[in-house]
């Protein structure tokens, strides 16, 4: 089940959110190596965690197993301040144009398999979803190149931002991925179910 | 191709075991051998793909949604390739692939392959109205096997209980 919690509501929630930067310590910092984001409470945190955002949590059981974040392309956002040199002339800004970010599972739920697991197809799904409530039509990524591959495989229309790029130990591409009438059933053909994933209340909150 | 697979050099062909070994990063040829998993095959392999004109090249390697290893090498002659044209070739052996599957007409199935055999059975079970403790004497195993088989189900399909649970699996097709 995913939960949908706009910035602004960042404050009602204290302990989903502290669960979710402790797992973004535990996933980014820890298990990926990305030390300049390191915090010394174990809480990864960052500036685009702001009233913009909009955050999206992954629960099992009322626990926090997977999250990412959406950001509108029209404020300041990964792409245009922190990694422009992935990007091959001005990153996209626009209503229909929001970047996903620090998308991660909890090593709990992994199920110890080299592909999408059900808690990351779950938020995957969650992503569409959101995406086709909130009118945004693209998604912007900063991903490692396998994931152009997988985007494909879920009917994404991808396309490359810019040319791939050594960033520390990995190869990271910018890619902008194109909602298609296809795209929201492959991700429920590949999870097997066609339920919907985002919590009903969450949603009307979306946009 | 033929003397390939009748060779079975899959097996201690050095670019797949590569790829499944670091299915992370683009590679040259050379760099595979560079530790290769079966040596005296792995160079006879090479040799000979030589004397076929294939002496040098370039793999990519990707990991499919479903954990499927894929990937497209670039051969030739020699080779001699920049970091910025690496990384093109990188992006066209991607694309490659992708339109190969879709050439293929290959449908994503993830979930229906990732319930196990288990917990299909219990579900089975459950779905023929079945209490836990029932299907326990059924499959033989611990009464808490069967929950935990089927609260791995319930999160695999996202179901809250286990009519839900049923009707999720029914629905799925994983169950008739």
């Amino acid at each position: 089940m995913i939960k949908i919690i706009p910035g602004s509501e960042m404050r009602e929630h204290p302990e989903i959110f502290d669960a979710v930067f402790s797992l973004r310590h535990k996933i980014f910092v820890e298990e990926m190596g990305w030390s300049d984001l390191a915090s010394e409470d174990g809480r990864e945190r960052d500036q685009f965690d702001n009233e913009f955002a909009v955050h999206h949590v992954a629960l099992r059981e009322g626990q926090v197993v997977g999250y990412q974040r959406t950001l509108p392309t029209v404020g300041p956002h990964l792409l245009s301040d922190v990694l422009p040199s992935l990007c091959e002339g001005a990153p996209p800004r626009s209503a229909k144009h929001w970047e996903v970010s620090r998308y991660c599972v909890s090593p709990s739920v992994r199920e110890g398999r080299r592909g999408v697991g059900s808690v990351g197809s779950e938020l995957i799904a969650g992503t569409v979803e959101w995406a086709i409530a909130a009118g945004v039509e693209k998604l912007v990524y900063e991903f490692e190149p396998t994931w152009l591959l997988r985007a494909a495989q879920l009917q994404f229309f991808v396309r490359p931002l810019g040319l791939l790029q050594q960033i520390g130990k990995q190869q990271v591409i910018a890619a902008e991925l194109g909602i298609t009438p296809y795209t929201l059933p492959a991700i429920r053909d590949f999870r097997g179910t066609h339920a919907p994933v985002i919590e009903d209340s969450s949603l009307r909150l979306a946009s | 191709m033929f003397r390939y697979l009748t060779k079975n050099y899959a097996y201690c062909d050095p670019i797949l075991n590569r790829v499944r070994a670091n299915p992370g990063a683009a590679f040259s040829w050379k760099d595979a051998l560079s530790n290769p998993l079966h040596q005296a095959e792995a160079e006879c392999m090479m040799n000979e793909a030589a004397e076929y004109g294939l002496g040098a090249g370039f793999a990519v390697p990707m990991v499919t949604l479903e954990g499927d290893f894929a990937t497209i090498s670039f051969g030739g002659d020699r080779m001699d390739l920049s970091p910025s044209a690496a990384g093109l070739i990188h992006l066209v052996g991607v694309y490659a692939i992708g339109r190969a599957f879709q050439l293929q007409g290959r449908k994503v199935i993830g979930a229906r392959a990732s319930l196990t055999t288990r917990e299909l059975d219990c579900v089975n079970w459950c779905a023929e109205g079945k209490t836990d403790w029932e299907i326990s004497i059924i499959l033989g195993i611990s009464e808490s096997t069967v929950r935990s088989h089927l609260n791995a189900a319930r999160y695999k399909l996202n179901s809250t209980n286990k009519t839900h649970l049923v009707a999720e699996a029914l629905r799925a097709g994983l169950i008739r």
